[in-house]
């Protein structure tokens, strides 16, 4: 057996017919080897230039998730396309969806914080069409907003000229903060009417998260934050609206008691501020309504959101049943912002949705469920 | 004539230019890949960091974000650099942008292009960052698909274009 390997060995290395057929061969295959590697690199140019596009498109659209003049879908397919056609990518919108999630990935429709979107284009092959004459290529991408955290962030002034121009630009309205009762994690909750309720920054929170150990009407109407010249000298629960919209003005002097203990620049030296009796439900679901069907807050196309600047107040103030209405002090300050695209498609007002994007330890306040850093949202790309 | 030694060398001889071009276009093929990777990696870092950063004053309607003193047109040129890596991207000239076209001056061999518009759908700010670099060839090989046209003999031009909305 071994004998006759060796006898076929030696007569084909001898044997030079069909030489030319073996280069060809080999040549053929280098070929082959050219054109694949010359094809998957036109694929991968298609796949990185579709993706670029997708987070660019997502990154835009994820801007407008809250907004009121467009819709965030809407606008990553802008800016997909645009990204495609300066990078000479076929553009076909059948190809393109998006869609509004929760931070869990599912779609919703209340205090969406993701944007998720996908692209598939058929990219042409040259060398290998003999086999394929085209591959469908697939991109998938998602932006999320999430909260950023500042150590040592000051409470209003911050070091942040972004949320200085919305305190002044985008209009801020005030509504009082209690402590939910019971809960040790909350500094405060957001009373429409008697309603309390808890909040973590980030987090989407409504007003129908209602604390059944909320103060009772009566004695918890809204902050009398005034002083706005817009609204006149004392707005409080009745004037609501107008506060909303125009803000409180930027030197409030609605303190009941003044002290110079406080720390903030931009705060007047406030030790207690008093409060309105009533329900303040009605007023404060009016004012929501009418700022959610402003179509653009401050006639400027880059702010579309609304944010509501909250003040808060010692929650054991409230407790144990007071009656009439009592001086607090304001010991930081939230700011809310309103999901106004979804209310504005479901035409309701009730309950308020919106997401605590900021909390600002202002005292010491204690208890503040991200200890004592602050948050900003973020736009960031995700899995 | 009916020696047959050598004849295979000789076919070797005959065929070497053909596989040689052929390596070599794989070769020069995965190097303009490679850059306009590196390329295009440069232009979306540059508009981010535009759009997020440092977005100068009177376009667009928006007020000016960048650090104080700094000029917007070279800190996002600077940031294109950097990203780029290991191909030196010089910034001293800008693009001849035409629509989609980009053209490197003749003065040099890279350049970097920064535009800022209003979106007419969206009505909201855009940073278009375009960046091209012509990449030397070894072989003098032609026009390829998708990676641009030649510019002068030895060299291709790759470039990367990326659009962000202003983070304002």
């Amino acid at each position: 057996m071994r004998v006759a390997v060796a006898r076929w060995a030696r007569r084909f290395s001898a044997d030079e017919r069909g030489a030319i057929f073996l280069i060809v061969g080999t040549f053929l295959i280098l070929l082959l080897f050219v054109g694949m590697a010359s094809d998957f690199g036109i694929v991968l140019r298609h796949r990185r230039a579709m993706q670029n596009a997708c987070d660019s498109a997502v990154l835009a659209g994820a801007q407008d998730l809250r907004s009121t003049a467009r819709t965030a879908t809407t606008t990553a397919q802008i800016y997909a396309q645009r990204d495609l056609t300066e990078n000479n990518i076929v553009w076909d919108a059948n190809n393109f969806s998006s869609q509004t999630q929760d931070k869990n990935g599912n779609a919703s429709g209340i205090n969406p914080v993701r944007l998720s979107a996908s692209y598939q284009a058929t990219v042409p092959l040259f060398f290998l069409a003999y086999a394929t004459s085209a591959v469908t290529v697939k991109v998938q991408c998602a932006a999320q907003r999430v909260p950023v955290l500042t150590t040592g962030m000051r409470p209003i002034g911050l070091d942040s000229a972004v949320f200085t121009a919305r305190w002044t630009a985008q209009g801020s309205a005030a509504c009082a903060i209690f402590g939910a009762s019971g809960n040790p994690n909350a500094v405060g909750s957001l009373p429409c009417g008697d309603c309390v309720m808890t909040f973590l920054n980030g987090q989407g929170a409504s007003s129908a998260q209602c604390d059944a150990a909320a103060p009772g009407s009566g004695n918890t109407g809204a902050l009398d934050l005034h002083n706005n010249p817009v609204c006149g000298t004392s707005n409080g629960a009745s004037n609501w609206e107008c506060v909303f919209e125009s803000g409180t003005g930027t030197n409030p002097a609605y303190c009941a008691t003044t002290s110079t203990s406080t720390n903030s620049a931009n705060w007047p030296a406030c030790a207690t501020v008093n409060p309105k009796t009533g329900n303040f439900d009605g007023p404060f679901k009016t004012a929501v309504q009418a700022v959610c069907q402003t179509p653009d807050p401050v006639s400027n196309p880059q702010a579309s959101e609304w944010v509501v600047i909250m003040p808060l107040i010692n929650s054991t103030i409230w407790e144990g049943g007071i009656s009439g209405n009592k001086p607090v002090p304001i010991i930081g300050f939230a700011a809310f912002e309103l999901d106004c695209a979804y209310m504005n498609a479901h035409h309701s007002y009730d309950p308020i949705y919106g997401t605590f994007v900021q909390i600002l330890d202002y005292q010491g306040v204690t208890g503040n469920p991200n200890g004592n850093d602050t948050g900003v949202e973020t736009i960031i790309l995700v899995q | 004539m009916k020696q047959q030694r050598g004849q295979s060398t000789v076919e070797l001889v005959l065929l070497m230019p053909l596989i040689l071009v052929l390596v070599f276009l794989v070769f020069e093929a995965s190097r303009l890949l490679g850059s306009w990777l590196l390329i295009t990696n440069a232009a979306r870092e540059g508009a981010r960091y535009a759009a997020v950063q440092c977005v100068p004053s009177n376009s667009a309607g928006v007020t000016q974000t960048c650090s104080t003193g700094q000029d917007p047109t070279s800190a996002i040129a600077q940031q294109v650099q950097q990203t780029a890596q290991f191909l030196t991207v010089q910034t001293a000239t800008t693009c001849t942008v035409s629509g989609n076209s980009v053209t490197i001056p003749s003065s040099v061999t890279s350049c970097v292009a920064i535009a800022y518009t209003q979106d007419a759908t969206t009505g909201v700010g855009v940073v278009t960052v375009r960046v091209a670099y012509q990449v030397q060839t070894l072989m003098p090989i032609g026009s390829l698909p998708f990676f641009g046209t030649v510019n002068y003999p030895g060299y291709q031009q790759v470039t990367g274009t990326s659009s962000m909305r202003l983070e304002q």
